[in-house]
Formats: C-alpha cells, structure tokens, sequence
C-alpha cells in the first residue's frame, strides 16, 4: 500500500511467479535424466566440517557389498580435496569449484553431468554433497529425490532452530560424532525434539563415522530407497 | 551472498517472461517470503540495489511473509 502510495502513477505489473523459476525449470530437467536412469540422487547439506565427506567414505564400502553402484559431485568454494577422497573409494566423482558461491544451483548440476561422463544408467545413488551452509543451498533445488541434512553433535543441540529452513526442507537429517556423545554436554534427545518442531515428518539416523555406528543401518535404508525408485519408475 | 544469487534468479526469471521489456527502472518488487526460505528482506534489498544493474539500483522491496519456503514475486512497479 505504502509503495503505491508512493508510485501513484507507475506501471504496474503482475507477475505471480516463483522467484527461482530459472532455477527450478533447470532442477525438473536434471530430475528427467535422474527419472530415465532410475539413478536415486541425494542432496546433502550440512555446516562445514559436520561429516558430508566422511559419511560418503564410510557408507561406500557397506553399499559396494550391496552391489550398490554409487557416483558423487562433490560441491565446494575451493580445492578438489574432498573429491580426492572419494577417487581414493574407486568410484567415478567430480568436483565442483564454486569460487566463493556459497551453494550448488541446478545449472551447476546439468553441466556436472554433463563433464563428468558419468554413466547414470548403470549407476544407482548419486551423492551431491553440497557447500557447507546451512543457509544458501536450502533455496535451490538440484533435481534431487531427498534432501539429507547433516548436522554433527558438537555444533550443539539448537543447531535446529538456528537454521531452521535447511530442516524444514529436508527429508532425512544424519546425526553424526555419537561417539563424542559422552564428552560433550549436546544431547541427541534435544537436537531430535528441536528438529522435529520444524519438521515432524524428518526420518533420523544416528552414525559416528568414527566407529561406524550407525552406517550399516543408513546403507541398507539407501537400498530400500534405490529399490523403492526402480520400481517405482516401472510402474509408471 | 544468498540474497545476490536470490537477486539475479529473481532478474532472470524478469527476463525471460518479457517483464522487463521497455522497462527503464523498477521502483518496487512486492514480493511473498516464506519463513522458512532463508531470504532476509533487507539483505536482498541491498543486492538488488548493488548489483550493477541500474534498473533496479533505487528498487524498494514490500513483502508479505507466510509459514513456507516460498519467495514468490508478486508485482513490480516500474517506468
């Protein structure tokens, strides 16, 4: 009211659209090639330093004994690092290098798969390990089946609600470092009650990449997942 | 950072509906912003206001706010 009041005799223009139309047009297109391989794609957010990498390292090993065939893009601000350690697991990664972008958008996604080659038909779960923030890549959808937020027990157990969007959006959130659990004041039961305020629908698992607590359990929900979209796409 | 890449999609999507044709300055956006989508009005004023595009240097933005992850543009105002 106040800006018309302002512009009296301005153009006026209705426009009524999603402000990241660009974006979304390009996710839906990544999530058609995703669909036509029946490859599942998880989206992984997370602070940095909570364990995206290290729970791609110790999952790999559970889902090759499950014949799974995994292939990862790597998303960060600089180095190839974490892509190095994921070439260390024998399996096809590429990296992206955002250069001070603080998430991955969908176009970065279609040109990834479009460089690196990989071949989706034969592949069954793409990791996107996104930016570590909790904040930017919440906005930006990649095509992804499940958003998965990680959050590690020492960044506290209100993490939730300071950053409740990256909740609200995802599907699944990994707790992980339980093994640091008996010298840090954090409680899993706190962190559980404040992600589930924002969103009551979030699946939980609780891994320490350390031990590997935790880990066999999320590789054979990922199965299920895999499986669940095969068959999914051939009933359609 | 996010504000700026909210900021240019927003131009984008402006664009490529033909919203911007003959349009010499947008004076306001008024625009619906989800609770949950991250975004901080002033904070995306400011990008549109300093991105180097002088249509939109001296834009004002309105919002309406609601219990989603929506940014959604409603209207601009515009010469």
């Amino acid at each position: 009211m106040e800006i018309e009041k302002l512009y009296p005799e301005h153009k006026k223009i209705s426009i009524q659209k999603n402000a990241l139309e660009a974006n979304e047009n390009i996710a839906k297109s990544n999530k058609s090639k995703f669909e036509a391989s029946k490859i599942f794609v998880v989206n992984l957010l997370s602070s940095p330093g909570s364990g995206k990498t290290s729970m791609i390292e110790r999952i790999v090993p559970f889902l090759k004994d499950l014949n799974v065939k995994v292939c990862v893009i790597e998303g960060d601000v600089e180095t190839d690092l974490d892509k190095k350690r994921i070439d260390a697991l024998g399996i096809p990664s590429y990296q992206i290098i955002t250069k001070g972008t603080c998430h991955l958008d969908a176009k970065m996604i279609d040109k990834a798969l479009v460089s690196s080659n990989f071949d989706l038909i034969n592949s069954d779960i793409l990791f996107i390990e996104n930016v570590g923030n909790l904040v930017c890549p919440t906005s930006f959808n990649l095509g992804e089946d499940f958003k998965i937020v990680v959050l590690s027990i020492t960044e506290g157990d209100d993490k939730p609600l300071k950053y409740p969007a990256a909740f609200y959006k995802s599907d699944i959130m990994i707790i992980n470092k339980i093994d640091l659990l008996n010298v840090l004041d954090s409680s899993i039961k706190t962190i559980k009650e404040n992600a589930l305020s924002i969103n009551n629908k979030l699946k939980i698992f609780e891994i320490s990449c350390k031990t590997n607590e935790g880990i066999k359990e999320l590789a054979n929900y990922f199965m299920e997942q895999i499986i669940n979209k095969r068959e999914n796409n051939e009933t359609k | 950072m996010h504000e700026l890449s909210i900021a240019l999609e927003v131009i984008e999507m402006l664009e490529k509906n033909n919203y911007l044709e003959d349009i010499r300055i947008v004076n306001a956006i008024n625009l619906t912003i989800g609770n949950y989508s991250g975004i901080d009005k002033n904070y995306l004023e400011f990008a549109f206001q300093n991105l180097g595009d002088d249509r939109f240097s001296e834009v004002i933005l309105n919002c309406d706010y609601n219990e989603t992850d929506d940014i959604k543009v409603n209207e601009i105002i515009a010469d």
